[in-house]
């Protein structure tokens, strides 16, 4: 039993940064703690790079891409950064089509961001914004929260479309 | 590191000493300990609410933890519900040496110095619609959007007509910021069919007139107040 909870607390704490809830501190032991803060309990996330599926939150149209070249970056793109992707899923009147290759602006990333204040900026999904070649959002609305950090890679556009701003 | 201490802390019925742990911690630890996450919960430690979509984490940063300690310490205490007896009596001795302040946000103007910049940001954004009005560009709202929007003031959207009149607008609105208040503006620098100019506080929107049908910004914007604007406005659609 201790070890079924100790799994559960293993995948919620990759999730959650290891630190969750009063249930949790009430039932938990110290040497559980330690071990589930312990880096190896953690998942390590990476870059967004070739045949990462990303959700698109737009409404262009599509529904999942995958990404076929990060524009910048020897090991792929972060948050900010913009992709080449090939749409794998899309709805069916939408602006894209399934199989249309199409760049985007990854808006969401699992892998944390420094801040220029120290902090780090982390999501749960890999997320991305449908543009054309010059930039101009293909949808009009974008769902979901979005963070700062577009603002500095004159995404603004994206930032004025978006429904939240993280 | 921070990690590991935040969660030592909770352990607190093995009577770990406080005052060494007490340091590192920093402000948006408290709000990890609320109830266990259960999907589609709407509560973020940001306050912020979302339906649909899990939420996002912020790591606290080294840096800021240890100026603020003290007060960080005292925020700890409103976020947590079964804290052992130790950790009470710590609390109340902190909150009668110190008063019962809670964290107060340094960064925050007060209430007079805001209105000033406001004022100064409308100004500016009104002085930015009559050169494009001079343009020739139609169709100028001038939107307050701060309640709604954090990142900026006022939205100025306007229409031209065609790819030099935007070239044209969006130098003459350079122009007239470089020359007079001294303000470059980051964003586009070629022509586009939607071209926008980020003064800061002030965001330039020129569109052609199909995209401002199909962006529609005034209606994603509609809480925002309008600004009166002391020239004629032309009308949308030229001809």
């Amino acid at each position: 039993m201790a070890s079924g909870f100790a799994s559960k607390w293993s995948k919620v704490g990759r999730q959650l940064l290891g630190g969750l809830g009063n249930n949790f501190s009430g039932l938990l032991s110290t040497s559980h703690e330690i071990t589930c803060s312990n880096p190896l309990f953690q998942q390590q996330r990476t870059f967004i790079q070739m045949r990462t599926v990303l959700k698109v939150v737009d409404n262009s149209g599509a529904k999942k891409v995958m990404c076929i070249q990060a524009l910048k970056g020897k090991k792929g793109a972060r948050l900010g950064d913009t992709i080449v992707a090939s749409v794998k899923e899309a709805h069916p009147n939408g602006k894209v089509k399934k199989g249309k290759v199409v760049y985007g602006v990854v808006v969401r990333a699992a892998m944390q961001r420094g801040r220029c204040d120290g902090s780090e900026v982390k999501f749960d999904d890999n997320a991305v914004v449908l543009v054309d070649k010059q930039g101009q959002p293909i949808g009009t609305r974008v769902f979901g929260p979005v963070p700062h950090e577009l603002r500095k890679k004159k995404h603004v556009k994206i930032l004025t479309l978006a429904e939240h701003i993280a | 590191m921070a990690v590991s201490t935040m969660l030592s802390i909770t352990g607190t019925g093995a009577g770990n000493p406080f005052t060494g742990e007490f340091r590192p911690l920093g402000l948006f630890e408290s709000k990890f300990y609320e109830r266990p996450r259960k999907p589609y919960s709407s509560s973020c430690m940001n306050g912020h609410h979302f339906p649909r979509h899990k939420c996002i984490w912020r790591l606290p940063s080294n840096r800021n933890l240890n100026s603020k300690s003290k007060d960080s310490s005292l925020v700890l205490a409103t976020g947590k519900e079964n804290v052992s007896e130790d950790t009470d009596d710590m609390y109340d001795e902190l909150f009668n040496k110190y008063g019962k302040v809670v964290f107060r946000r340094k960064d925050q103007k007060p209430q007079s110095a805001e209105v000033d910049d406001d004022a100064e940001s409308l100004s500016f954004a009104v002085e930015l619609a009559n050169v494009a009005s001079q343009v020739k560009a139609a169709d100028i709202k001038v939107l307050f959007v701060k309640p709604l929007v954090y990142w900026t003031r006022f939205f100025i959207i306007t229409t031209a007509f065609s790819r030099p009149q935007i070239d044209a607008i969006g130098s003459k609105i350079r122009d007239l910021a470089e020359k007079k208040y001294g303000r470059v503006p980051s964003g586009d620098t070629k022509p586009n069919s939607w071209t926008l100019l980020d003064f800061g506080d002030v965001v330039v929107h020129i569109f052609l007139p199909p995209q401002r049908a199909f962006y529609n910004l005034e209606e994603f914007y509609a809480n925002a107040t309008p600004i009166e604007l002391p020239f004629e406005n032309q009308p949308p659609f030229r001809g």
